[in-house]
């Protein structure tokens, strides 16, 4: 009787099945990094745009775009900070493309009304961040980028394609408006 | 609640929390990753046996440049054709039409004749109906 070596098998290689092995892999660290970042990415969206279903949009399109380029990101430091730009840029790129411009960013002024809503919550940060969203986005999105994602009033200008008056304006009007409408509120 | 003056904003928007995410963001993320997950490991795969696959292709077209003289599969396709029953009916019914509309004669004319000359003009007659209607339209929109 003579002993055979096993023959190997063609086509299903080893590399083939560690490949999978790898994509699994893959995949289920980058459902931790979700897991992670989703409240921080969310977060930039929902109070740029003012709205958590088109949030939520922005927020999963930054996310695939995280996995593109997921080999780079998750050696890196500042992921957070990629994160957080990708973020603004998308909701910044949604509000232009879903709104009238000249409304948004224009140097025209538009009176705002304050407005009245019963909270539906007594936390004074629910109801500050219910109040940042009921503010109109030519006041919102300035206050956002100074106070949430550290931007200067230059940055600020330059991202929104506006002057930088109208940026410190606009700033400091929201900033009016939100004291006006929490003590509306309460 | 008083009146909230600039340094308690300021406190406040400092210390704000991220929200919460919907529940719903992580499925919807992971559902389009593993699609585009599936489809880079599919081109790795191909791309990882590109010349794998040149070669094949290769070979592949030099059998078939070997094979056909030997074995003419035009011509079998043809001998096949050929004796089919079907084919047979076809051309016996074509052989009636082209008598029917060649010896066939009305006001002198061969049937033919009169046939091309209606298609001709029922083909002409749509042309000008569409490009008035087409016009008409443009004008009453301008």
């Amino acid at each position: 009787m003579v002993n055979a070596a096993p023959l190997p098998l063609i086509g299903i290689d080893d590399q083939d099945t560690s490949g999978l092995d790898a994509r699994m892999a893959e995949v289920q660290e980058f459902e931790t990094f979700v897991r992670n970042y989703q409240n921080m990415v969310f977060s930039v969206a929902a109070r740029i745009v003012g709205n958590p279903i088109d949030a939520q949009d922005i927020a999963q399109e930054v996310f695939i775009k995280a996995y593109e380029r997921f080999d780079e990101l998750k050696e890196s430091g500042t992921v957070g900070g990629w994160l957080k730009t990708v973020a603004t840029n998308l909701s910044i790129n949604h509000l232009n493309r879903y709104r009238a411009r000249w409304r948004f960013f224009s140097e025209e002024e538009t009176e705002f009304e304050i407005p009245t809503f019963t909270p539906p919550t007594d936390d004074r940060r629910e109801l500050l961040d219910l109040a940042i969203q009921k503010l109109p986005d030519a006041q919102r999105v300035p206050l956002v980028l100074f106070h949430f994602q550290d931007l200067s009033y230059d940055e600020i200008a330059e991202k929104l394609g506006i002057s930088l008056a109208k940026v410190k304006t606009d700033i400091h009007r929201g900033r009016e408006s939100l004291r006006k409408i929490l003590v509306k509120t309460s | 609640m008083k009146e909230p003056n600039e340094d308690w904003l300021d406190q406040e928007l400092k210390g704000l929390p991220d929200l919460e995410a919907p529940p719903e963001l992580l499925p919807k993320v992971m559902r389009s990753v593993k699609r585009r997950s599936a489809q880079r490991w599919l081109l790795s795969i191909f791309r990882q046996h590109l010349p794998l696959i040149k070669n094949s292709c290769l070979g592949f077209a030099l059998a078939v440049v070997v094979l056909v003289p030997l074995f003419n599969p035009v011509a079998t396709l043809v001998d096949l054709l050929a004796r089919s029953p079907i084919l047979h009916f076809l051309g016996a019914m074509l052989d009636v039409g082209r008598t029917i509309l060649g010896n066939l004669r009305i006001f002198e004319l061969p049937l033919g004749w009169l046939v091309a000359l209606v298609a001709g003009f029922s083909y002409l007659t749509c042309i000008l109906a569409a490009s008035t209607v087409r016009h008409l339209a443009t004008a009453k929109r301008s």
